[in-house]
């Protein structure tokens, strides 16, 4: 009976546990960039798992062993310290969040890389109360979006996206949780990233920098099509001016999802 | 014990004009107590409507504005008016004692440390009744705490009001800093110092080093708010950067502030409840003033996602600051290791602060590799993180020292079984409301949000989250029936009901407005467990 209820807790520990390190784990990532991290973000987190598991345990131990009992009448030792081991435990962490620093420098080295030469796609991103432009200097393209109709930014798998930051007002967060990535939008000053989307589908972006009155209202989406779709976007998308109507594709899978507004920077 | 008696009844009656132009530092730090628990009722029913707002999606009690306001006040009043108030509350009542002084370095500049708490908390929180509080967050970057963004009168007086409290602490830190250094009774040398007297200044350092700065940059946004200057406005040739970085060179120490004195709470009490000395004094000390300076070099941790900080610098020192912490840990868990433990309410916080902070010390590791800071920056993650600092550590070792001094400052025992139920759903109520944030963050939820999409999947959470903070809140009820009950008829404490170390109980419960009588001879760190056992143990490493 006893045992019975044993192996049960057993089970349901175990069961919180797993659903435990499901809920703790990052969004699954979808550039390649944002796959480094996630294996960064798992070492670090067991590590941590680890530290937690061990500090609290001791901590738990010591209060249910070291309690006092009604025969202790004389003092416990009274031990002051003990150098050696005071070194040991400084070292051991020490060297341990060294090494962890530089597994995460090696990463950062690829995740902010930044080589212009490199970029594929070039895409401009505009931040103001409280929306969000998005436009394709090389293609004349630009969307804005509104409170209805969040912005949608269209990228082409497997490419290198090259991402502009600028902000018209106050800071804004270009934050997707997806990417397991977020650039803030300063004023006066231009960010740059680059990403390289591996997973086709949408994804939500919405502003993390606080940013006034609206700012839970600074959503987007992004999403990554294959380059054929996106070459289809691009024609489809561009300001009527330069119609190509020669090669009209009839299966193109109308991209445009209609949170696409076009109109001209004089909007602002 | 006959004394306390006798003293009790010679005292001459505590009128109110004594309270309001007493210099007794004893006295202040009640004061400082009493207008603490009187802010912290402020900041958490602001906190209970931001968690009745976000407990489902869509805006039921709040428009947008005043959420913002409320996030923003609750961080602020509970940072400036809570817990470094109550911090120095103890601070004030308990190191003149400890180090056996007659009273702080500075009495009259003590009292008016003091009286600028209340009245610039005033300050800050009169724009809920002016036309708008403060709304840019506590960090109030500019340019949303500019005065084209944020217009109303609020900001300023937020700016007017942290300015004070600065001051304030300013003030404090000179006098904490004369007092330890100039007026330690004979024999009591540095190392023979309580840790929380250690720690109290280190802290003093920490806010003389830092505020003076926070301040300049609030003087330069009353400037650009209010006579046309441009320090952070970019479109003029400043920089909003700036701002960022002048004000994490202070409220990153700030912290350290807000945690530094609570370590040092929790190292009085630990070596009492086990019947050890603290494990590892020395390192302790060398700990506390390594955590001080490393705690100037990390403040660009909070900028990582702006672009314009040098990382790897920033991102090593985040990991190694977290050594020394980790170092307290080990001398805490050391300290009741072969111990004999008892759990007076005290040590039920003491102990709640090691497993609490614990998490606060881990989660925030997360925010050193620089990757990772670009998933979880600005998300729910960071919340649950200075959650766990804030609440589960400083707030956590205020009770404990609340719990703990309280004999000492009133002569009264508090009631166990009510201390244990507050202990108990405040433990509880803090984990359902700040352990669920971690997954919000890593699933997203951008933090200072005032809504949020019903298909985000973030609403049982949320309302998981509410509830803990309904549950935390209720936790009080208890406390401050104890502390009412308490002092009508509590048990008598008489001058060391704890069997403590240090010379706060060498005297009456209360002492007497002049401190002591007499001193027992300070050859240790420990005088009463000398004077009560004789020395034994070797001498610390």
């Amino acid at each position: 009976m006893k045992r019975r209820f044993a192996v049960s807790l057993l089970i349901a520990a175990v069961a919180l546990v797993a659903s435990g390190c499901q809920a703790v784990s990052l969004k699954d990532p979808v550039t390649d960039q944002a796959l480094l991290t996630r294996d960064l973000y798992n070492l670090v987190f067991a590590v941590a798992a680890f530290v937690f598991i061990l500090v609290e345990g001791l901590i738990i131990w010591s209060v249910i062993r070291y309690r006092r009992k009604p025969t202790d009448t004389n003092l416990p030792t009274q031990t002051h310290g003990n150098l050696v081991l005071e070194l040991v435990w400084t070292a051991v962490p020490m060297i341990t969040v060294f090494v962890i620093f530089i597994a995460s420098w090696n990463v950062l080295n690829v995740v902010d890389a930044r080589d212009a030469s490199k970029a594929e796609v070039k895409v401009e991103v505009v931040g103001y109360q409280w929306q969000w432009k998005f436009a394709y200097p090389d293609n004349g393209i630009e969307i804005f979006g509104t409170p209805e109709q969040y912005p949608e930014l269209v990228v082409p798998l497997g490419k290198v996206v090259q991402v502009t930051l600028v902000s018209q007002d106050v800071n804004h967060g270009f934050y997707i949780p997806q990417f397991l990535f977020q650039r803030d939008l300063v004023p006066g000053h231009v960010n740059v990233f680059q990403f390289t989307p591996n997973k086709l589908g949408t994804y939500t972006g919405q502003c993390s920098a606080f940013c006034g009155l609206l700012h839970h209202n600074m959503h987007f989406t992004v999403r990554v099509v294959t380059p054929e779709e996106y070459a289809t976007w691009l024609v489809d998308t561009k300001p009527k001016p330069s119609p190509s109507p020669s090669e009209t594709p009839a299966e193109s899978p109308s991209p445009s999802p209609s949170a696409i507004r076009l109109t001209t920077s004089a909007a602002f | 014990m006959a004394t306390t008696a006798l003293r009790t009844a010679a005292r001459p009656r505590t009128s109110l004009y004594e309270w309001l132009t007493t210099t007794d530092h004893k006295k202040i730090g009640i004061l400082y107590t009493i207008s603490s628990f009187i802010f912290l009722g402020v900041g958490g029913t602001l906190a209970l409507f931001v968690r009745a707002e976000l407990a489902q999606p869509g805006l039921q009690f709040l428009t947008e504005s005043t959420y913002n306001q409320m996030f923003t006040m609750h961080a602020s009043v509970m940072i400036f008016w809570v817990i470094i108030p109550f911090l120095a509350a103890i601070g004030n009542y308990v190191v003149p004692l400890m180090i056996g002084a007659p009273d702080m370095a500075f009495p009259r500049i003590n009292a008016l440390s003091f009286w600028m708490v209340p009245f610039s908390g005033l300050v800050a929180v009169s724009g809920f009744l002016l036309g708008g509080a403060a709304d840019a967050g506590w960090t109030a970057y500019p340019p949303v705490s500019s005065i084209k963004y944020s217009p109303g009168p609020g900001m300023n007086l937020w700016i007017v009001a942290v300015m004070l409290v600065g001051t304030s602490s300013i003030l404090g830190a000179v006098n904490f800093m004369v007092t330890i250094f100039r007026m330690r009774a004979p024999g009591m040398t540095l190392f023979r110092m309580p840790i929380l007297t250690w720690t109290v200044l280190v802290t003093s350092v920490l806010v003389l080093m830092g505020t003076p700065v926070l301040t300049s940059a609030l003087v330069m946004l009353f400037i650009d708010r209010n006579f046309g200057g441009a320090f952070f406005d970019p479109s003029l040739g400043g920089s909003a950067i700036l701002w960022q970085n002048i004000f994490w060179f202070y409220s990153h120490p700030a912290v350290y502030i807000m945690v530094l004195p609570a370590m040092g709470v929790i190292s009085e009490i630990i070596p009492v409840f086990s019947r050890k000395p603290l494990f590892g004094y020395k390192a302790f000390v060398f700990a506390t003033a390594a955590i001080g300076a490393l705690g100037f070099s990390v403040w660009a941790h909070h900028m990582f996602t702006t672009g314009s900080v040098f990382l790897p610098f920033f991102s090593v020192m985040t990991f190694f600051i977290a050594v020394p912490t980790g170092v307290k840990f080990f001398n805490w868990i050391a300290t009741m290791w072969r111990g004999q433990i008892t759990f007076k309410t005290p040590m039920l916080f003491a102990v709640g602060f090691l497993s609490m902070f614990l998490i606060g010390g881990i989660n925030g590791v997360f925010s050193a590799p620089v990757p990772v800071d670009y998933a979880i920056h600005a998300t729910y993650w960071i919340v649950a993180h200075i959650h766990y600092v804030l609440f589960g550590g400083s707030f956590l070792g205020i009770m404990a020292g609340i719990y703990f001094y309280f004999p000492k400052m009133t002569g009264k025992m508090l009631d166990e079984r009510l201390g244990k139920m507050n202990f108990a759903l405040m433990y509880i109520g803090m984990n359902l409301t700040f352990l669920p944030m971690h997954v919000l963050g890593l699933s997203g939820m951008p933090r200072r949000i005032a809504d949020y999409s019903p298909t985000a999947g973030w609403n049982d959470l949320n309302l998981a989250a509410t509830i803990g903070g309904f549950t935390i809140g209720l936790s009080m009820i208890p406390f401050f029936w104890n502390v009412y009950i308490s002092l009508r008829n509590g048990e008598e404490a008489g001058d060391d009901p704890w069997e403590a170390n240090t010379l706060e109980w060498a005297t009456s419960s209360p002492p007497p407005a002049w401190n002591f009588d007499r001193l027992p001879a300070i050859t240790s760190e420990r005088p009463l467990f000398d004077a009560r056992h004789g020395r034994s143990g070797k001498e610390h490493a």
